[in-house]
């Protein structure tokens, strides 16, 4: 894998999360680099580079982003929302990442057109795997959409 | 002419000797002329020679008002009628004139016509129907009517003055519409539900119906069908019951129910990320001691250490929370400002550690409730106060209350970072925290909301965004009229 590394935005409250998602992601194979904001308003901010996020350089286009579901100030499901409708965002791959199984939470990621719906496993050597094989998949299979 | 007389006088001869309706025949001075056998069941006529003698010197006279009521058929001239009882027979007697060819009054004639078997027929039918009618009418908790084939109302029980407030008088013979609410008539509800009823018999279902004064309660209706043996519709029987309580009583569990899953799922999502963590976390612990990793050990312990600690912050409040409502302790008459105090004190550390200043407003007012839950509000309040007070020079937290209206509102006032408006609503959501980094486990507001609404009171925020300031206010109805009347008694 060469060229530009692939931006992976991460949104997710609990930093104990965050830190192991950023421990998978540095340890991957394939170049990449990982923004992380800790809640849903960050998120839009990042995208619509607004609030501190005005420099494509601070705030590079994702080519990936991985969206928890329970979050503080604007919730998960409504960030998803909000770029799967919006034009220039909406071929953005979102992968849900959360803790949540119900089945309300699934339809409704699907229904707002998730492109992945991802429960965090309790197991650690489970949680490793599904990181690197969401990599894989992600990064280094998926056709880019662009 | 003689011989055909003669007949005619065998004929009544025969007659009179074979019936056995009693008949006697009575001349001007009411002396027995002619009776026939069956006679005896009124009059005790001894010998058989009893023709002439007076019907009044009879002491074996049964019916006692005979001799009156023969004297006023001579007099009037007119059949008297009667319905009398002797022994255990009924029978309506008939005293009419005795008229010869030329219309001159010879006498009496007195026919009694046995009605027992009717009248025992009526009195069984009187008899058994009458508790059915008693039942119906003494009813108080079901409305039950009648309907005629169109639809007007037949009879009416009490339990139906009871419950739509019409009296008998005005609402017989008016058409049942009027029991139904104006969208259901537009809808032509009352018409659709008698043809259901005259289809299948029968019509059953639970709605909203109004009262004269047009108050609405929730009913639960059925309509039958009336046929008589014929198979002709004869109306309708319709018996109502008000459900509203039952209905209501339906909505709180509903909501309850509602609220318990909301309360589960979230629960099981916030008690599964700290187990994440902590699973997470011993996996590196592992692999770091492994490589004597010491920094990343470190790091790691740090991490399962705040999850832990995390999960038990949450169970300590998801406890708390359950007991709202359910545990209390007994209502007392508290003054706000020993409220307060306590909440103070509760929270002296920090206050004093951000060198917030506290104002108290209006304290004179008295409370009554369950005086550690009313504490725990303004504590978490002032807690919550202190926490976003940001970096304010001059940090001040302001409690107090005013009269809004009928209302007593309560407040909490600080000039910290304030919230904002669009999370106005949210940051009273079970684990809802507008800060990531914030120590809360997000269900402090929530638990106040609960206890609030113990006393049927809401609480909101008020303020003008980002760094200037918040105000939350609350009411506390049930807290402040239960003193009122409890000064009373």
């Amino acid at each position: 894998m060469k060229g530009e590394p692939i931006v992976i935005l991460l949104v997710e409250d609990d930093p104990a999360h965050a830190e192991i998602v950023r421990r998978n992601v540095e340890t991957s194979r394939i170049a990449n680099r990982l923004e992380h904001v800790a809640d849903g308003q960050a998120a839009l901010d990042y995208l619509y580079h607004r609030n501190g996020f005005s420099d494509p350089s601070v705030a590079p286009r994702p080519g990936i982003i991985l969206l928890d579901l329970r979050l503080p100030k604007v919730d998960g499901l409504e960030v998803l929302k909000i770029v799967k409708s919006d034009p220039d965002l909406a071929r953005i791959p979102v992968v849900i990442l959360t803790t949540s199984a119900a089945e309300i939470d699934v339809a409704k990621a699907y229904d707002y057109h998730a492109n992945s719906y991802l429960v965090k496993p309790v197991e650690f050597t489970k949680f490793v795997e599904l990181m690197d094989a969401l990599g894989y998949y992600w990064l280094a299979w998926n056709q880019k959409p662009y | 002419m003689e011989e055909e007389q003669e007949g005619t006088n065998n004929d009544l001869n025969n007659f009179l000797a074979s019936t056995d309706i009693p008949v006697i025949f009575l001349d001007r001075l009411l002396r027995v002329k002619r009776y026939t056998p069956a006679i005896s069941k009124i009059i005790k006529l001894i010998s058989s020679d009893v023709e002439h003698q007076s019907i009044d010197m009879s002491q074996q006279l049964l019916d006692a008002d005979l001799v009156a009521d023969a004297q006023s058929v001579l007099e009037n001239l007119a059949p008297v009628k009667k319905e009398i009882r002797i022994n255990n027979n009924w029978y309506i007697r008939t005293a009419l004139p005795d008229r010869t060819h030329d219309s001159r009054i010879k006498g009496v004639i007195v026919i009694y016509n046995n009605i027992t078997h009717l009248k025992r027929a009526e009195e069984k039918l009187q008899k058994s129907e009458e508790p059915f009618r008693l039942l119906v009418a003494n009813v108080k908790d079901y409305a039950i009517f009648t309907l005629d084939p169109e639809g007007r109302v037949e009879t009416w029980n009490a339990g139906a003055e009871h419950m739509k407030g019409y009296k008998e008088i005005e609402i017989i013979g008016e058409y049942f519409s009027r029991f139904y609410t104006p969208e259901d008539i537009a809808a032509h509800k009352p018409e659709k539900e008698l043809k259901t009823a005259v289809e299948t018999g029968r019509t059953d279902e639970e709605g909203w119906r109004v009262r004269k004064d047009g108050s609405s309660f929730w009913a639960s209706v059925l309509i039958t069908a009336l046929r008589d043996d014929n198979g002709v519709l004869r109306g309708f029987a319709k018996i109502t019951r008000d459900i509203t309580e039952r209905k209501k009583k339906e909505k709180e569990l509903e909501e309850k129910n509602a609220e318990l899953e909301r309360f589960a799922y979230t629960v099981s999502h916030d008690l599964k990320s700290p187990l994440v963590t902590v699973k997470t976390f011993l996996g590196y612990l592992e692999q770091d001691m492994r490589n004597a990793n010491d920094s990343r050990i470190e790091q790691d312990m740090g991490y399962i250490r705040t999850a832990a600690d995390k999960m038990a912050h949450l169970l300590d409040e998801l406890l708390e929370m359950s007991r709202i409502g359910r545990m209390g302790n007994p209502p007392v008459n508290v003054s706000f400002s020993k409220i307060v105090e306590d909440a103070l004190n509760a929270v002296a550390g920090s206050i004093a550690e951000n060198g917030v200043e506290v104002k108290l407003d209006n304290a004179a007012i008295s409370l009554y409730g369950d005086s550690q839950r009313l504490v725990e509000i303004w504590q978490n309040l002032i807690e919550n106060a202190v926490k976003y007070i940001g970096d304010q020079k001059s940090p001040r937290i302001e409690v107090g209350a005013e009269t809004r209206g009928e209302e007593t509102v309560f407040f909490v006032c600080d000039n910290g970072i304030g919230i904002d408006p669009r999370y106005k609503e949210k940051i009273f959501g079970l684990f809802e925290k507008l800060d990531p980094k914030s120590e809360g486990t997000g269900l402090g507001l929530a638990l106040i909301k609960r206890i609030i609404a113990t006393y049927h009171g809401t609480i909101w925020v008020e303020s003008d965004g980002l760094g200037k300031g918040a105000c939350f206010r609350f009411t506390l109805p049930e807290a402040i009229i239960k003193l009122t009347t409890g000064e009373n008694t």
